[in-house]
C-alpha cells in the first residue's frame, strides 16, 4: 500500500474536464513530480489532494485513510504555494507558527519548534522579521518550513521555484530535495520544467490535457517514452511513423519520410506501423557520408549555435523537419544553411514505439518548456 | 502590420467630425511654436516638474487654502449692526462659542454649540458602527465572490447615489412618520408607536441609508485584492473556514475597515440634511448650527469660528485614529 494513493480521479469543471481519471501513487518519503504544459491538469490534482478541489470522481487516500471527502483544513497536508502565501499580516514566526496555533499548540512550544524548524531550513535569526522584508529565496524557505513545522502526512508543492530567477531557482531546486529528504517527507511537486522535475524527483508523472500519459523513473520517461506527447514535451525530439519489413534477415523500419531505419531487437511484427522517435541529442552529423547503418541525408535549414550545445534545424527529402542537437560542438564554420548533411543514429538508441496512429504523427519537432 | 499602419487605420474609420477634430488638435499640437514650447520644456526636466507640481499646489492654493484663510480671518472679527463684518480682531467669537452658557427661557441648558458638536460626534459614532456592521457583509461577499453578476451587484451598490439625497430623505419621513410603514407594521403586531420620525434614531438610520455605499465600496476593494492563496493556504495549516477569516481575511480588510469608517465617519458628522429634514430641534448637528448662524443670523464671524472649531475637532480625532490604525495603508505610501 502506497502512502498517497489517488485512484481514477476526475474533475469536471462545467463542461471542462481538468483532469481526467488520473491515477498515481507515492511510496513513504517519495519524492514524485507532476510535470505538464500549463493547462494539463497537474495544479488541478495537486489541489485535490490538498483538499481545495473535491474530485467529481475518484478516492484519494493518505496513509491508507480515505481523505476524498474531507475538507483541507482536516487532511495533514503541508502545502508550498507559487506566490509562497505568507501572511503579510504576521511576522515570520507567527507565520510559520500558524499550523501550530491551529493545532491548539500553547505559545511557548510553539516558539521552540518554529525556531527549529528554522534552523532546519537554513534560516535562523528571522522569527520577529516580516516576511515581506526577506528575499524570493528566503520566502521560498519560510514557506517550506511553515509547511513542516506541524510534521504533515505529505507535502504539497505547487510550482514553488516558479517566482525565482534561474541561478536561484537551481540553487534552491538543491535546497528543496536536500530538505525534503532531511524530513524524510513523502512529496507530490507540480512543475512544468522538465530539467526540475528530472533532477529532484524520485518518480515523474507526465500529465497531458488531463490525462497520467505516463508514470515513472525519470530515466525511464526520458529513454523510452510510450507517447508522442511524452516523447515531444521531454526533451526535443523528432518522430517518424513507418511499417516494419522483414530484408536479408534484417528488420527495418521504412517510414513515411523516405528515411529506413534498422531496428535493434524485434519489436513488433512485419507490416506493423511503428514509430520511431529520434532524440535530437542522439543523432549524429557529419558533412560526408560514411555508409554506417541508419545513415540519411538531411539539409540544413538554420543552425542555432546556443554555447553547450549546437541546434541544427534540418529537413528530410519530403520536407519532414529533423532536430540535431550536438554538445560542445565547435566546428560550426563547415556547416552553412542549405548543405546536405549525414545524419546517423546508433540502433540502440532508437527509441520505438506501436504508431499512434495520428495522421500527423511524422512532422512535429517540438521543445521541451524549459 | 505595424503599430503605425494600424492607427492609420483607425483614423480612416472616423467619422467626418471625429476626423476633423482629430486634424484640428494634430494642427495645434504640430503648429511651430506649441512644439517649440514642448521641445523646451522637455528639455528642462525640472522646470517642468515645477509647473506640474505648480499647477496642483495653485489649484490647492486657490479653491481649498484661500478659502480657508478667509474662514479664519473671519472667524477673528466681528459681527457689526445689520450683519455687516468690522475687521477688528478678538477673541470673542471663540470665546461665546467655547464658554459661553446659553439660558433659555430661564433653562440653563449648557454651552449650545459643544452640545451640538457633541451630538454630532456622537450620530457619526453610530452611523460609522452601524454601517461597518450592515456594510462588512455585502462588501465581502461582492469582494470574494465569482458571480457573472458581480458588476451588477456593484451597480445596484451606488445606484441610490442616481437618486438625489433630498428625495431619499423625503422617502424616510414616508417610512418613519406617524402614519408610516413602520407604525403601520408594527401595530400590526400590536406594538403601538408613534412613528420615529424626528428622533435620534430616524437621523441615524437616513445616515446609515444614505452612506452605507461608502462602506461597502471600500471593503469590497480590500477583501477583492486578498489573494485566494492566503485564504487556501491558511485552510491547508488546519484552519478552518471561519479561523481562516477571523486569522487572515479580516486582518488584511483592515485597511478596508478603516478606510470606510474614516469616510462614514466625516461625512455623517457635517451632514446637514439628515438632521434637518429627519430630526427634530434637539437632534441639530453643527453643520445646521453653522448654517443658521450663517444664513438667519448673519454672523459670519461666529459661524466661521464655529467652521474653524469643527475642523479642527475633527483633524484631531483623525490624526488620533491614525496613530492606532495608520492611515498610510488607507490612502497608500
Amino acid at each position: 500500500m502506497s502512502h498517497v494513493e489517488v485512484e481514477h480521479v476526475t474533475k469536471q469543471f462545467g463542461d471542462v474536464t481538468a483532469v481526467d481519471d488520473v491515477t498515481f501513487t507515492a511510496e513513504e518519503g517519495e519524492f514524485v513530480s507532476l510535470l505538464g504544459p500549463s493547462g494539463c491538469g497537474k495544479t488541478t490534482t495537486l489541489r485535490m489532494i490538498a483538499g481545495l478541489e473535491m474530485p467529481t470522481e475518484g478516492a484519494i487516500r493518505i496513509g491508507g485513510e480515505d481523505v476524498t471527502d474531507r475538507p483541507a483544513y482536516e487532511r495533514e497536508i503541508g502545502m508550498v504555494f507559487q506566490h509562497y502565501a505568507l501572511f503579510p499580516h504576521k511576522s515570520v514566526g507567527e507565520n510559520v507558527g500558524f499550523p501550530l496555533k491551529m493545532r491548539g499548540v500553547p505559545a511557548a512550544e510553539r516558539r521552540e519548534r518554529v525556531a527549529e524548524v528554522l534552523e532546519r531550513v537554513r534560516l535562523p535569526d528571522v522569527m520577529d522579521r516580516s516576511p515581506e522584508e526577506l528575499s524570493g529565496g528566503q520566502q521560498q524557505r519560510v514557506a517550506l518550513a511553515r509547511a513542516l513545522v506541524f510534521e504533515p502526512d505529505v507535502l504539497l508543492m505547487d510550482e514553488p521555484l516558479s517566482a525565482l530567477d534561474r541561478v536561484l531557482r537551481e540553487q534552491m531546486r538543491v535546497e528543496v530535495q536536500r530538505i525534503q529528504r532531511e524530513f524524510d517527507i513523502t512529496t507530490i511537486y507540480v512543475t512544468h520544467d522538465q530539467a526540475e522535475a528530472f533532477a529532484m524527483s524520485d518518480r515523474v508523472a507526465v500529465l497531458d490535457e488531463g490525462h497520467l500519459a505516463q508514470q515513472g523513473r525519470p530515466l525511464d520517461i526520458y529513454e523510452s517514452p510510450q507517447t508522442k506527447f511524452v516523447a515531444n514535451f521531454i526533451g526535443e525530439s523528432t518522430t517518424l511513423s513507418g511499417t516494419v519489413a522483414d530484408r536479408d534477415g534484417k528488420r527495418l523500419l521504412e517510414t513515411d519520410a523516405g528515411v529506413t531505419f534498422e531496428l535493434p531487437a524485434a519489436p513488433g511484427l512485419a507490416d506493423d506501423r511503428m514509430t520511431v522517435y529520434l532524440r535530437a541529442e542522439k543523432l549524429g552529423i557529419s558533412p560526408d557520408s560514411s555508409g554506417a547503418t541508419n545513415e540519411f541525408p538531411a539539409t540544413i535549414a538554420t543552425t542555432n549555435y546556443l554555447g553547450e550545445k549546437t541546434q541544427f534545424f534540418c529537413t528530410l527529402a519530403d520536407g519532414t523537419e529533423l532536430v540535431v542537437a550536438e554538445q560542445g560542438f565547435t566546428a560550426l564554420d563547415a556547416y552553412d544553411a542549405g548543405d546536405t548533411v549525414y545524419v546517423t543514429i546508433d540502433p540502440a538508441d532508437l527509441v520505438v514505439a506501436r504508431d499512434p496512429g495520428q495522421d500527423e504523427s511524422n512532422t512535429a519537432v517540438d521543445e521541451s518548456v524549459a | 502590420m505595424s503599430e503605425r499602419h494600424q492607427r492609420a487605420a483607425d483614423s480612416a474609420d472616423r467619422t467626418g467630425f471625429e476626423r476633423y477634430r482629430y486634424r484640428l488638435w494634430t494642427g495645434v499640437l504640430r503648429a511651430e511654436p506649441v512644439l517649440r514650447a514642448i521641445q523646451a520644456l522637455k528639455r528642462r526636466e525640472r522646470l517642468l516638474t515645477a509647473v506640474q507640481a505648480g499647477l496642483g499646489i495653485a489649484w490647492m492654493a486657490v479653491f481649498l487654502l484661500a478659502p480657508l484663510a478667509y474662514i479664519l480671518a473671519l472667524s477673528f472679527w466681528q459681527r457689526g449692526a445689520g450683519g455687516v463684518v468690522v475687521q477688528e480682531f478678538a477673541l470673542a467669537n471663540y470665546q461665546s462659542i467655547l464658554l459661553e452658557d446659553v439660558q433659555l427661557l430661564g433653562w440653563q441648558i449648557g454651552n449650545v454649540y459643544l452640545l451640538i458638536l457633541w451630538q454630532s460626534l456622537k450620530f457619526g459614532f453610530l452611523t460609522t458602527v452601524t454601517t461597518l456592521l450592515l456594510g462588512y457583509v455585502p462588501g465581502y461577499f461582492l469582494g470574494r465572490t465569482q458571480s457573472k453578476y458581480r458588476s451588477l451587484l456593484l451597480l445596484l451598490v451606488v445606484l441610490p447615489f442616481w437618486v438625489p439625497l433630498i428625495i431619499r430623505y423625503y422617502a424616510w419621513i414616508l417610512v418613519m412618520g406617524n402614519e408610516g410603514m413602520v407604525t403601520t407594521i408594527l401595530g400590526w403586531v400590536g406594538v403601538e408607536s408613534g412613528g420615529f420620525l424626528y428622533t435620534e434614531v430616524a437621523v441615524v438610520t437616513g445616515l446609515v441609508q444614505v452612506l452605507l455605499p461608502f462602506m461597502i465600496l471600500p471593503i469590497y476593494n480590500s477583501v477583492a485584492k486578498i489573494d485566494d492563496e492566503f485564504v487556501e493556504s491558511a485552510k491547508t495549516m488546519g484552519a478552518t473556514p471561519l479561523r481562516a477569516f477571523y486569522e487572515v481575511t479580516l486582518p488584511l480588510s483592515l485597511p478596508g475597515i478603516s478606510a470606510g469608517s474614516i469616510l462614514v465617519f466625516i461625512l455623517a458628522v457635517g451632514s446637514f440634511m439628515a438632521p434637518a429634514l429627519l430630526g427634530g430641534p434637539a437632534n441639530s448637528m453643527v453643520a445646521n448650527l453653522i448654517s443658521q448662524t450663517f444664513g438667519e443670523s448673519f454672523d459670519w464671524p461666529l459661524a466661521s469660528a464655529m467652521a474653524i472649531v469643527y475642523l479642527v475637532v475633527l483633524f484631531t480625532l483623525i490624526t488620533v485614529f491614525n496613530r492606532f490604525v495608520g492611515l498610510e495603508e488607507v490612502f497608500g505610501e
